[in-house]
C-alpha cells in the first residue's frame, strides 16, 4: 500500500498520555487522514483502540495492552511487539504484528484478520467468534481455547492444550503439537483447508512449514453425556 | 430444590416411621436424581432455602415524630432522580427514579420480555441493561436508557453498541453465583440465540468466568480505560460484581477507575446456573450493601464512585433501606419477571408438565416457562403481550417508587437520597452487627457494624 497518494499524520507520542495520543489520532481521522504513523509510542497501553475502517495506523514500535482494541475495521500495524489482547473483540479490520504477542491476542474477534510474525503467548484466539489468526512463530498454552468460529494459523509448535473445549472453529498447527486440549481432535486436512491457510500465508507473506495438523471441536461437550463422564470430569 | 426441615426427633422414644433429620426426603430425593444424572443439578431462579440469614427484613424505619418533622404526601415533593456515573464520564447517567433493571440476556429471557422491559423502564423514567447476549435492536429502540455489558463471554460483542450505549458494565460476575460464568441449556439455545451469540444452535452454551483479555485489578485499570477510549470518555463505566469478599472487592473496583460499583447479593437470581452455587456461595444483599458502603468510605470515595444493590430486592422497604444503608440505586430483576407474570397461577397444566406449580416454579432452564417469559419457543414467547406487559413493568417501578417515597417522606426527607442510616433500627443482634445500627430498645449497636 503506497502512502504517497494519501495524506500522511505523524503523531510524536513523546510524552503525551494515551488519552491525549488517542485524541491526537482520532482528529487525523476527523480531518481526512488515511494513513497515521505513532512515533516512540513506548509499549503504552490502548493504542489505536476502535477506529473505523479506512484508517491506517502504524505503531513505530510495541505495544501494550488492547493494541487496537475493538477495532472497528481499521488496518493497525505495530512495529514491534504487542501486549495482552492486542485486536481483542475486533468487529472487522486488519491488525499484523510484526514481534511477539502477549496473553489472549485476538481474543473474542468477530471478523477480520490478526497476523503476529513473531509467537503469541497464552490462549492466543480465545473465545474467537469469526474471522482468522495468523502466527507465523509458537504458540502458547491453549491456544483457541472455547473457540467458536473462525481459523487460528499456527505455523510453529503449539503448547499444552491446543484448541481446548471449542465449541466450532479450526486451528491449524504447522509444528508439534503433542497436547491437545479437551475434546479437540484431529479432522483430515482437505485441498479446501490446504487452499484456505495457503492463501491466508501467501497474503502476509508468513513462511508456510511443510505440512499442517487440522484440529476440530470433537463436539462431546456440545450437550451433556453420561457416556462421556471421563471428559467432563474435566470440563464442568 | 430446598430441603425443607423435618420434624425433630423424639430421640428419648424414636417411632418406627421416624424420618431422619439430616437425610430428610428432599436430601434422598436430591442424593437419588444425582445418581442419575452423574453432574450437579442445574435450576433457575436463585436461592430457594428459607432465609435464616440477616435481611433488610430486620431492619425497621424510626420515622419522624418530634425529633424529626415528617413530610406531608401531598404537599411536600419528594425528589427521585437518579444521577449515576459523575466521577468521570462526560455524560452520566441521568434517571427519574433510583431502581433500574438489572442485566438479563436475551437468551435467558424471551424477545418479548426484553422489549417489555425496555418500553416499561422507559415509561418509569429509568434504564435497562442488555445481558449475555449483546445488545438487541428492539430493545436499545425502546430503551431510554441502555446500560450495555461486558461480560466474560463476550457474546454479541460490537464496539458500534458499545458506543450506542448509555453506560457499559463491565461485568465480574453476578451475585446467584459469583465466580463462575453463564450457563443458557441447549433448549433455549435457538437458532437465532446461536446466530447472535456465534454458537452452533442447541449446545449447552458455558460461559467463561473470566474475562479473555484480563485477570486482576491491575489488568482491569488498562480494560476501563479501553472501553473508556472506545466510547470517547463520554458515558459511565460501571463494574459488577457478585457479593463475596465485597470490602475489599468494591475498593479495588473503586480504585480500578470504576464510574458506579454495583455490587450483587447472595439472593440475585440467575436462568440457570448450578443448584448448589445459587445455595452456598456468596453473602446475603444486605451484607453487601454495608461492606460496599464502607469500603467506599475507606478509600475516600463514597459520594463519588455511585453504589447500585442488587440481589432479591422485591419492594419499596427492601430498596428504601438499601438507599438508606448508602445504594445510590437499585438493580431489579426477579421482581420484574414476576411483574410481567412469573409464577402467575395461568396455564397451570403447562407448569405441571415441567415439574412446577404457580409459586414454585424456578424452571427458567428448561426454557419451557409457561408464562412465556424465560423461554425461547415462539408459541410460549407469544403468551407474554408486550404492550400490558410494559405496563405492567412500569406500574410496578411506579410502585416502588412511591413505597420509597412513602418511607422518605415519613422520615422527613424531600429526596429518597437523603435516607441514611440513622432512618434506620436493627431488629435483631444480627442484623446490629452487620449494619451497625443500633437494636432497637437499646441505643446500642451488638458488634462493630461494618468496621473493618
Amino acid at each position: 500500500m503506497s502512502v504517497t497518494t494519501e495524506r500522511t499524520t505523524t503523531i510524536q507520542c513523546g510524552d503525551l498520555p494515551t488519552r491525549a495520543i488517542n485524541e491526537a489520532v482520532r482528529a487525523a481521522v476527523a480531518s481526512g487522514s488515511k494513513v497515521i504513523h505513532l512515533m516512540n509510542p513506548a509499549a503504552r497501553h490502548n493504542l489505536g483502540v476502535a477506529l473505523p475502517e479506512g484508517v491506517r495506523l502504524v505503531i513505530e514500535g510495541s505495544a501494550g495492552y488492547y493494541a487496537a482494541g475493538l477495532n472497528d475495521g481499521a488496518t493497525v500495524e505495530v512495529r514491534g511487539s504487542a501486549g495482552w489482547g492486542a485486536a481483542e473483540s475486533m468487529r472487522d479490520g486488519t491488525v499484523v504484528i510484526d514481534g511477539d504477542a502477549g496473553n489472549a491476542v485476538a481474543a473474542s474477534i468477530r471478523a477480520g484478520t490478526v497476523v503476529v510474525r513473531g509467537g503469541a503467548s497464552t490462549r492466543a484466539g480465545i473465545a474467537m467468534k469469526g474471522g482468522a489468526l495468523v502466527v507465523a512463530g509458537d504458540v502458547g498454552p491453549m491456544a483457541g481455547f472455547m473457540m467458536q468460529k473462525g481459523v487460528i494459523v499456527v505455523c510453529g509448535d503449539a503448547a499444552g492444550g491446543v484448541a481446548d473445549s471449542m465449541y466450532a472453529g479450526t486451528v491449524y498447527v504447522g509444528g508439534k503439537a503433542s497436547d491437545l486440549g479437551a475434546d479437540a481432535v484431529e479432522a483430515e486436512f482437505t485441498a479446501d483447508d490446504h487452499a484456505l491457510v495457503s492463501g491466508l500465508l501467501d497474503r502476509w507473506r508468513v513462511p508456510a512449514p511443510a505440512s499442517f495438523r487440522k484440529l476440530v471441536s470433537g463436539r462431546k461437550l456440545w450437550n451433556f453425556q453420561r457416556a462421556d463422564l471421563a471428559v467432563w470430569k474435566a470440563a464442568l | 430444590m430446598s430441603t425443607p426441615s423435618e420434624p425433630t426427633t423424639n430421640a428419648a422414644d424414636p417411632s418406627p416411621m421416624q424420618r431422619s433429620g439430616t437425610f430428610t426426603p428432599g436430601v434422598i430425593e436430591d442424593i437419588q436424581i444425582k445418581a442419575e444424572l452423574a453432574r450437579y443439578r442445574i435450576r433457575g431462579f436463585g436461592i430457594l432455602r428459607p432465609r435464616t440469614w440477616a435481611t433488610f427484613d430486620d431492619l425497621t424505619f424510626v420515622p419522624g415524630t418530634l425529633t424529626r418533622i415528617p413530610l406531608e404526601g401531598y404537599r411536600e415533593k419528594c425528589a427521585t432522580k437518579t444521577v449515576l456515573g459523575t466521577r468521570f464520564a462526560k455524560r452520566p447517567l441521568e434517571l427519574d427514579i433510583p431502581l433500574m433493571v438489572t442485566g438479563m440476556s436475551y437468551g435467558a429471557l424471551s424477545k418479548n420480555a426484553k422489549t417489555a422491559l425496555a418500553r416499561g423502564s422507559k415509561m418509569a423514567g429509568t434504564s435497562t441493561t442488555t445481558g449475555d447476549g449483546g445488545m438487541l435492536e428492539v430493545e436499545r429502540a425502546e430503551s431510554a436508557k441502555l446500560v450495555c455489558e461486558v461480560l466474560p463471554s463476550r457474546y454479541g460483542i460490537d464496539v458500534r453498541h458499545l458506543r450506542r450505549a448509555d453506560a457499559l458494565e463491565l461485568t465480574i460476575g453476578q451475585g446467584a453465583k459469583p465466580g463462575t460464568g453463564g450457563l443458557l441449556l441447549g433448549s433455549k439455545v435457538s437458532d437465532e440465540i446461536a446466530r447472535i451469540r456465534d454458537l452452533p444452535s442447541g449446545v449447552d452454551q458455558r460461559s467463561p468466568c473470566r474475562h479473555p483479555d484480563f485477570l486482576g485489578p491491575d489488568d482491569m485499570v488498562i480494560k476501563i480505560e479501553e472501553l473508556r477510549e472506545a466510547t470517547n470518555w463520554e458515558i459511565p463505566i460501571f463494574v459488577k460484581m457478585g457479593a463475596s469478599r465485597v470490602f475489599d472487592d468494591v475498593r479495588l473496583a473503586a480504585k480500578a477507575g470504576a464510574d458506579v460499583v454495583v455490587v450483587d447479593g447472595m439472593e440475585g437470581g440467575t436462568g440457570a446456573s448450578p443448584e448448589l452455587l445459587q445455595e452456598h456461595t456468596g453473602i446475603p444483599t444486605l451484607a453487601a450493601v454495608c461492606e460496599a458502603r464502607a469500603a467506599l468510605e475507606d478509600v475516600g470515595l463514597y459520594g463519588k464512585v455511585q453504589l447500585v444493590i442488587a440481589g432479591g430486592l422485591r419492594h419499596g422497604s427492601d430498596c428504601a433501606k438499601a438507599l438508606a444503608l448508602g445504594a445510590d440505586a437499585c438493580y431489579l430483576g426477579t421482581a420484574l419477571l414476576i411483574a410481567l407474570n412469573c409464577n402467575k397461577p395461568l396455564y397451570e397444566d403447562d407448569y405441571a408438565a415441567i415439574g412446577a406449580a404457580p409459586y414454585a416454579c424456578h424452571h427458567c432452564h428448561t426454557g419451557r416457562c409457561p408464562v412465556g417469559i424465560a423461554t425461547q419457543d415462539p408459541a410460549l414467547s407469544a403468551r407474554l403481550e408486550i404492550d400490558a406487559a410494559a405496563e405492567r413493568v412500569a406500574n410496578f417501578f411506579h410502585a416502588l417508587t412511591s413505597e420509597v417515597q412513602v418511607l422518605a417522606r415519613a422520615c422527613g426527607k424531600s429526596d429518597v437520597h437523603h435516607l441514611e442510616p440513622e432512618d434506620l433500627r436493627a431488629l435483631t443482634f444480627e442484623s446490629s452487627m452487620i449494619t451497625g445500627l443500633p437494636l432497637a430498645g437499646t441505643n446500642r449497636v451488638f458488634g462493630g457494624g461494618p468496621g473493618w
